[in-house]
Formats: structure tokens, sequence, C-alpha cells
């Protein structure tokens, strides 16, 4: 992630939604003048209702996460769960892109959720390793 | 399976009715091959102009399969799968090119 990969995967994820919404939306808009629909587009697997449930809720959930951080109270952390809620919530922030990757991966390109199940496991063994790393080394 | 006959089809409706023809016939491999002719020519074209810019490459004639694509999907020549694939192409090559890291 060093010399701005995580921006660049970011910059990355954001540029992927705007082409397909922009490219499945001229297909779209062009296929329905000759009685075509987007259910004819793989079957159903690329379509802008999927595609716009998968935008609302990752929506939503960044909304909830700003919400949260900009209250600034001490109150919002839950005592029985202590600092783990806290710690939830950046991990939640972390993963927050790649929970939109499974997401189109999911409803959009219809991958396997096998697939992605497997990568997010991946994905979680490599942030506690990382977290396991800083604490070791402090690097 | 047996295939209709040519004579079967209505010639005199124009090619709005043979182009489904010949797509029924080849299991829609008339047109893939035709989406995949063009993607090739257009790549090695640009790529030959201008070495090393294979992005670029990919980006250009993914376009180009894509905008011939669309009309040769609303026709019926080329099938909806084979069109997902040329918009997940023309999608992940725009990204690709965006996100290049070019020496300055």
């Amino acid at each position: 992630m060093a010399d701005g990969g995580f921006k660049n995967l970011i910059f990355g994820l954001i540029l992927f939604i705007a082409f397909t919404v922009m490219i499945l939306t001229v297909a779209v808009d062009f296929g329905s003048e000759y009685e075509r629909s987007a259910e004819d587009i793989g079957s159903g697997s690329l379509n802008l209702v999927n595609f716009q449930e998968t935008a609302n809720s990752v929506q939503g959930n960044a909304s909830a996460m700003r919400s949260s951080f900009e209250s600034g109270s001490v109150d919002d952390i839950d005592d029985a769960s202590g600092m783990f809620g806290t710690i939830k919530k950046f991990i939640n922030l972390i993963t927050a892109p790649f929970t939109l990757l499974s997401g189109i991966l999911t409803n959009l390109l219809k991958m396997p959720k096998i697939i992605i199940d497997i990568l997010l496991g991946l994905l979680s063994i490599g942030l506690i390793l990382g977290m396991w790393r800083v604490l070791r080394t402090g690097s | 399976m047996a295939w209709r006959s040519p004579t079967t089809v209505n010639a005199s409706a124009g090619m709005d009715s043979f182009l489904p023809y010949i797509s029924e016939v080849t299991n829609f491999w008339f047109g893939r091959m035709v989406m995949i002719a063009i993607f090739v020519i257009f790549i090695f074209g640009y790529l030959r102009q201008k070495e090393g810019d294979f992005f670029g490459a990919l980006a250009v004639s993914s376009y180009i399969t894509f905008i011939i694509g669309l009309l040769f999907w609303v026709i019926g020549l080329v099938s909806g799968l084979d069109f997902a694939v040329i918009i997940g192409v023309t999608v992940i090559s725009s990204v690709l090119l965006l996100t290049e890291n070019k020496p300055n």
C-alpha cells in the first residue's frame, strides 16, 4: 500500500463505478429505442437497478459511519463492548472499499459468492497479520 | 437440432430478418468472431503506430468494439452475454488507462 497504492485503489474504484454507470446507461438507453431491455445484457446480470441497490447500501453505511465520527461524543462508545466497538468502526472504515467491490462483484457481475468470501477472508487475515506486525515492531 | 432453411427467411423484409437468422444458425459465433476481429485489428493497429502504450490500445479498441457491438446487439447479431463481456472489457480498460502510472 506504499507510494499511494491505497489512493490509487480508491481512485480506481470510483472510476470503475463511474464508467460502469456511464457505459451501462448508454447501452440501456440505446437498446430501449430498439426494444431491447437491460435484462437482455448478460441475462440480466448487468442492470442499473442492482447497481443502484449496491451503491445505496454502501452510501448508507458511509453516512452512518460519518455521523458516528462527527458526533465526537464519548457517550457513543458502548461500555459493554469497550474499545472493541471503536476498533470495529475503524476496521469497517478500512474495509469499506472492499465491501463496495464485493457488492459490485456479487450484484453486478454475478460472481459466485464463494470466490468473494475467499477474497474477503484473505483480506481479513492480511489485516490481522498487518495489525500484529504493527504491534510487534511498531513499524 | 435441425436448423431452419434459408428459404424460410423473408429476405424482402431486409437485413433485420436476415441477420438474426445468421446468428441463429451459427449460434452467435458469426457476430462473436466479427467482434474479436475488430478488437484484434484495432489493438494491433494502435500498437504498431504507438509501441508500448498497451493500455491506450486496449481502451481505443475496446471502445470501438463497444460501439459496433452496441449496434450488433440491437439487431441481434451479438448475444447479451457477449455484449456484457464487451462492456466489462471497456470499463476495465478505461480504469486501467486512467490509473496508469506514467513516467514523467
